[in-house]
């Protein structure tokens, strides 16, 4: 077995530009609403191509790679998953450019990278024999509902989550950061509707208020609430968006809104201060103004004193990686809200910013070597010793 | 309505492991080049897919090579660095002088290359897939009468203002399609006959003189017709080819390249005869600070030999 993990870890190196040539192709794909969405039919179809048979496509779309071809996945699996997906970008947008350094393009640090990673991880493991084995599981994540963000998952969860006995999520960049605590997280989305005018039908209309006021007041009142600094919440007004039209204005304007903190309990009072405040400007303004709840991830320390944190230490320290502990992502916080214990690592170094996201392509290979070395630690082999 | 002959879809050809034992089975060897000029965006995503599905993974192609004819860019550096073997035009054949133009870069790849079959693709394509070559590449490998396929494709067209719909492939349709219909209407199956992804067999290829110009391809499938007759031109379908829009101008000097090899073929060929010179100087009209100017531009309207008369060829390759 470990002759095995030695022998692959030899063709890491070689792996790198698969991965990067399967990330050009994914972030090009025309994403959309299809029976089968393109990254599933992507995926699938290079599964197939590459001779890895072991994997069933669910209702919901998740793509599981695993031993064995049964509606679950084995019991005490090691899950390695990413979440696919990239349609709020444009394709234009999206086309990698690379100048040997680096590779630009919106959603390649963001889910390109890390989806072709673990596609050709699993294409290496699938072929070695290792996942029947030792009980190894990839997910790739179906891409979260706008109006529902972890129905995939969840639903993955539901199924197999009793028989996860760890679980690893995968993301483009942050190579060096292990993350491994959630912030608690409320996601709303929060809409209002007015009546209809026409700037020009009638200047006393102008008093009245429209979906935008109604929610820019919202907004700034939840703002100016003075928050104890012990209760670290925070309102992160995500996006506003509205039906605003030539000379209309606008009577549709939705804001999607998050309110987080690492305390549950000044959470749960945060959700209730939000819930009364659009009450009371609903009445105020004679207006209705919906709140829906989009997603709920409470704060989670579970892993604070697991002891695969010092053992990736170990491994970073090994490969001359500068360590670094941080949060989790949603999806992963969502597993360990469902008292399953999971870490994150990053492939690679980059950024993503409002203008710009990239990743460097040099560290590539130690991005994958340290997953192999994570995988072989948890598999409870002796090969990461040797790192 | 007359269907379309010769002509298949990528997909029949996507089985990566059967073309490479036809290949095996055949004996051949197969080349990729890519002609370039400031390519740096575009060109190591190119190299990068292209090289690892159809050569690291599936080992259809033999060789990946870069023609460039003079980038100031970093595009030679970056596709080196991305595995392809670069080579500078003007260097290759010395002694023939070297001449700027896409056709010019094709002829001299044809003495660098050592494959049996060779792909040429453009190197600004955007979506890049591996199914630019295998597509090509399969329709030649499973079709022995087949000697020389084109590709054709939607082409939405990048630019500031994102994708849009349409466009592209004006050239074609504005003059290519009518000369075709009124000279030669037999190539009129030809969906795309401008496109820059094609492949050929060198036995063909080395038999046919090549503009140095942009009047490469039209003088291709004009003489393969001429000589073989148009059963040997294949065309494949790619689904979408994204690149960056080309401006009217350049657009323009493009037809008069087309149009130039189109006369001199017609007239080569005794269905034209010509009572005076053509010329060849582009001549189009600027406004500049308010006044109408002529710009005239100097079009080369050189047409290199078949390599096979070259001797230098025939003893590289001992014909």
């Amino acid at each position: 077995m470990e002759n095995n993990l030695r022998a692959l870890l030899g063709r890491v190196p070689g792996m790198r530009d698969s991965i990067l040539s399967d990330a050009v192709i994914y972030n090009q794909l025309s994403f959309g609403k299809r029976t089968v969405p393109a990254e599933v039919e992507f995926i699938t179809s290079k599964l197939d191509q590459r001779d890895v048979g072991s994997y069933r496509v669910t209702e919901q779309n998740n793509i599981i790679v695993s031993g064995s071809l049964s509606d679950t996945i084995d019991d005490k699996s090691l899950l390695v998953f990413v979440q696919m997906g990239n349609g709020r970008f444009s394709t234009a947008d999206r086309f990698i450019e690379t100048d040997g350094e680096r590779a630009y393009g919106s959603g390649v640090a963001e889910s390109a990278l890390a989806v072709s990673a673990l596609l050709n991880v699993a294409d290496m493991l699938a072929g070695s024999g290792l996942m029947t084995e030792h009980r190894l599981a990839f997910l790739f994540a179906a891409p979260p509902d706008s109006s529902e963000r972890f129905t995939a998952l969840e639903h993955f969860i539901n199924n197999n989550g009793d028989r996860i006995h760890f679980a690893l999520e995968l993301n483009g960049i942050g190579l060096g950061s292990i993350g491994y605590r959630s912030v608690g997280e409320y996601t709303f989305d929060i809409i209002s509707r007015t009546t209809l005018m026409d700037i020009t039908d009638n200047p006393a209309q102008i008093d009245v208020v429209s979906a935008m006021d109604v929610l820019t007041e919202l907004a700034s009142r939840l703002k100016s609430i003075g928050w104890p600094s012990r209760s670290g919440v925070f309102i992160n007004i995500a996006n506003i968006r509205s039906n605003a039209k030539l000379r209309k204005i606008p009577n549709e304007a939705i804001m999607r809104l998050e309110l987080i903190s690492s305390d549950n309990e000044h959470m749960e009072f945060a959700k209730e201060l939000l819930t009364h405040t659009v009450s009371k400007l609903s009445r105020e303004l004679r207006t209705h103004i919906g709140v829906r709840e989009i997603a709920h991830v409470p704060s989670n320390i579970m892993m604070e004193n697991n002891p695969m944190l010092s053992q990736i230490l170990s491994i970073h320290k090994a490969l001359h990686l500068k360590s670094k502990l941080t949060l989790i992502n949603d999806e992963a916080a969502y597993l360990l809200s469902r008292d399953i214990p999971a870490l994150s690592l990053g492939i690679t170094t980059g950024e993503v910013s409002v203008d710009k996201e990239y990743i460097d392509i040099a560290p590539v290979n130690t991005g994958v070597r340290q997953l192999f070395y994570v995988l072989d630690r948890l598999l409870g082999h002796g090969c990461g010793r040797e790192v | 309505m007359d269907g379309l002959k010769n002509t298949f879809h990528h997909s029949d050809f996507s089985d990566l492991r059967r073309s490479v034992d036809e290949k095996e089975r055949q004996g051949l060897t197969i080349s990729l080049a890519l002609p370039t000029l400031n390519e740096e965006r575009t060109i190591g995503k190119e190299i990068l897919v292209i090289k690892s599905e159809l050569m690291d993974r599936f080992p259809l192609l033999d060789e990946i090579a870069v023609i460039d004819s003079g980038s100031t860019d970093r595009t030679m550096e970056i596709a080196a660095r991305f595995g392809a073997h670069v080579m500078e035009s003007s260097k290759i054949l010395p002694e023939y002088g070297s001449y700027k133009g896409k056709g010019e870069n094709l002829w001299k790849s044809l003495f660098m290359l050592r494959g049996d079959i060779i792909v040429w693709i453009d190197a600004d394509i955007y979506n890049i897939h591996p199914k630019f070559v295998y597509g090509l590449l399969g329709a030649l490998l499973f079709n022995p009468g087949m000697k020389y396929v084109k590709a054709f494709y939607e082409r939405p067209i990048s630019g500031q203002e994102g994708m849009r719909t349409s466009g592209g492939g004006r050239v074609t349709e504005i003059l290519t399609r009518p000369v075709f219909s009124t000279f030669f209407p037999e190539l009129a199956f030809l969906v795309q006959p401008l496109s820059g992804e094609y492949a050929g067999r060198r036995e063909l290829l080395e038999k046919l003189p090549f503009s140095v110009g942009y009047g490469v391809e039209i003088g291709h499938l004009l003489d393969i017709a001429r000589m073989h007759g148009v059963d040997v031109i294949g065309q494949v379908d790619l689904d979408t080819r994204i690149h960056r829009n080309q401006s009217i101008r350049a657009l323009s000097r493009m037809s008069f390249a087309l149009l130039n090899t189109v006369i001199r073929r017609l007239e080569s060929y005794g269905k034209l005869e010509l009572k005076d010179r053509i010329f060849s100087e582009h001549i189009a009209i600027n406004l500049k600070d308010g006044e109408h100017v002529l710009e005239r531009t100097a079009m080369e309207s050189v047409e290199r030999p078949p390599m096979i008369d070259v001797s230098e060829y025939r003893e590289k390759f001992g014909r």
